[in-house]
């Protein structure tokens, strides 16, 4: 029997951690909100078994993870279009420290990135990453070196040339307006 | 290393989760629930075919989006999964690329009844919450007009000038949308003018008008309108604005609002599309979740890049994705039946039907608008 409560309070301690660690893995907040949530349904679809796990947080984690890398080959053309607009319009707010890191972390490959994120966010160590992405102990300690090695020039100081976070999305309405909305661009 | 970007990680993603706002554990287990009964019922469709038919019979007859039905002239095979539900599927009301008014078979896709032979406006249908009474619109020389007619056969009955007619649950209020008049007549050669929202009570006729709020210099016309299952809000879909080509999805208190495209200032509730998208067209479902047509583009002139028809909450959550939509076409009509297990929508002249969010079927062709009876 699944018992709401349970799942409720885990979901609730744990939503947030959760959709920052997947914000790092995947650098796009809408992505890591949607499969931050598909992995809940998921776990609560079976959460008889999931709650009993030693570590349902790393199970959502490793669930969620995967739903990304499904989708991220799945539009994997229409992320290339996202890209090329540079720092992500959803970095509003965030520290220019914070979106530095997510623009570098973007540069590396998506299995680099996961282990420099379980290991440097989630604070695992090279035996759990192993164990939670299915990789060798040596595969991990490679991913993370070359991770780091790959990051390195991307984490210097500040480029002068970086955007600002927070300039205005494209289709924002321009001031003056009058009753603006939220608004976005398309093929009009 | 270690020590400098383990901080500043930890900091920044501590930052970054002070601002989520996620969704509500009831809202996650709702759809775990959903998610755990389409697979019940996939498998159950599954066990019927493979019993019918043999293990490809399934899979042949689903006609996805991009997949073998692309491009299939008329009426496709009836899917698999119709032998264990498909009594429960209601009647659909529909306008054909002629102007015709119709009810299709549900699980043929053919007509079987003419209720207006021509002259119907393709921008929309709406059925009664009883079943009885089709709401269209029908063009009178240079004027669109509200009209009704009952779904067994009958006299239409003109109501008042406009287009996009949308029901509401109760039965009791009609919206719809009109241009907004200013001495000159409308159409037929004169610019088009700033819309109006209006809703009207049925009994008694009554009449509250919302505008855009952007004046007749910027007109943002309203291209769908949806209530919510308690029939208190419009879900508005607006688009596009002449300017920026920019389109919106705000849900809407008639009895509180002024205007049909509102901002935070006015009282109004987008619902925010995520980095990047917009949304083409959305409905309610029963469940007060949303059924939308999600739009995204890139590069100048634009062009779009995905087209996807997904179950989301009203605060832009997903919560399923049903369909991948075709790049070249216009995906309209979005909307459930009052079961909310059968989903519905137009891509470009194709009919498509989904249950329970499981792989669209493409049904019939040659249509403009359809709606669930």
């Amino acid at each position: 029997m699944r018992d709401p409560a349970t799942f409720d309070a885990f979901y609730s301690g744990s939503v947030h951690r959760l959709t920052g660690q997947l914000y790092a893995m995947t650098g796009s907040r809408a992505e890591a909100e949607d499969c931050v949530q598909e992995a809940y349904a998921r776990a609560w679809q079976r959460w008889d078994a999931v709650s009993g796990y030693g570590d349902p947080e790393a199970w959502v984690r490793t669930v969620a993870y995967r739903v990304s890398v499904s989708t991220w080959r799945k539009a994997a053309n229409m992320r290339a279009a996202h890209r090329r607009h540079g720092v992500p319009a959803d970095a509003r707010g965030l520290s220019p420290d914070y979106v530095a890191i997510i623009a570098a972390l973007r540069q590396i490959s998506p299995r680099q990135r996961q282990a420099i994120v379980l290991y440097h966010l989630v604070g695992l160590s090279v035996e759990e990453i192993a164990r939670e992405t299915g990789a060798a102990t040596g595969t991990v300690k490679a991913r993370l070196s070359r991770g780091r090695q790959a990051l390195a020039p991307h984490l210097t100081e500040a480029d002068p040339e970086r955007p600002e976070p927070g300039l205005p999305e494209p289709g924002l309405p321009e001031p003056g307006l009058p009753e603006p909305g939220l608004e976005v661009r398309c093929d009009a | 290393m270690r020590d400098d970007l383990t901080g500043r990680l930890t900091t920044g993603s501590a930052d970054f989760a002070a601002t989520v706002r996620p969704a509500s554990p009831e809202a996650i287990r709702a759809r775990g629930n959903r998610r755990r009964r389409r697979q019940m019922l996939t498998a159950a469709a599954l066990a019927l075919a493979i019993g019918a038919g043999g293990a490809g019979t399934a899979y042949a007859s689903l006609g996805q989006p991009g997949r073998a039905g692309h491009g299939a002239p008329a009426t496709g095979p009836t899917p698999a999964s119709s032998a264990a539900t498909g009594s429960d599927r209601p009647d659909i009301v529909a306008v054909t690329a002629h102007g015709a008014l119709v009810v299709l078979d549900p699980l043929s896709g053919e007509a079987r009844r003419i209720l207006v032979a021509a002259g119907v406006a393709g921008t929309g249908v709406s059925v009664s919450p009883d079943g009885r009474t089709a709401y269209f619109a029908a063009r009178h020389g240079c004027q669109d007009e509200i009209e009704s007619v009952p779904v067994t056969g009958g006299r239409p009955r003109m109501i008042t000038p406009g287009v996009l007619p949308a029901v509401s649950p109760d039965g009791k209020k009609l919206a719809f949308a009109r241009e907004r008049p200013s001495g000159a007549p409308a159409g037929c050669g004169y610019p088009r003018r700033d819309d109006q929202v209006v809703v009207r009570a049925l009994a008694g006729g009554q009449e509250t008008v919302l505008t855009s709020g952007y004046g007749a210099a910027r007109p943002v016309p309203a291209t769908r309108l949806s209530w919510s299952p308690d029939s208190q809000r419009l879900l508005v879909t607006a688009g596009p604005a002449p300017d920026s080509g920019s389109w919106t999805l705000a849900v809407v208190d008639p009895a509180t609002s002024r205007y049909y495209t509102p901002s935070v200032k006015n009282g109004g509730t987008l619902v925010p599309p995520g980095n990047g998208y917009y949304y083409r067209d959305a409905a309610y479902l029963p469940d007060g979740d949303l059924f939308v047509n999600r739009v995204c583009c890139t590069g100048t002139p634009h062009r779009t890049t995905s087209t996807l028809l997904l179950e989301i909450d009203p605060r832009g959550h997903l919560i399923h994705q049903v369909a991948i939509g075709f790049l070249d076409r216009v995906h309209t009509s979005l909307g459930a039946d009052r079961s909310g297990h059968w989903l519905l929508y137009l891509s470009g002249p194709d009919l498509f039907l989904s249950l329970d969010g499981a792989a669209p079927f493409k049904l019939t062709t040659g249509l403009a608008a359809a709606a669930w009876s």
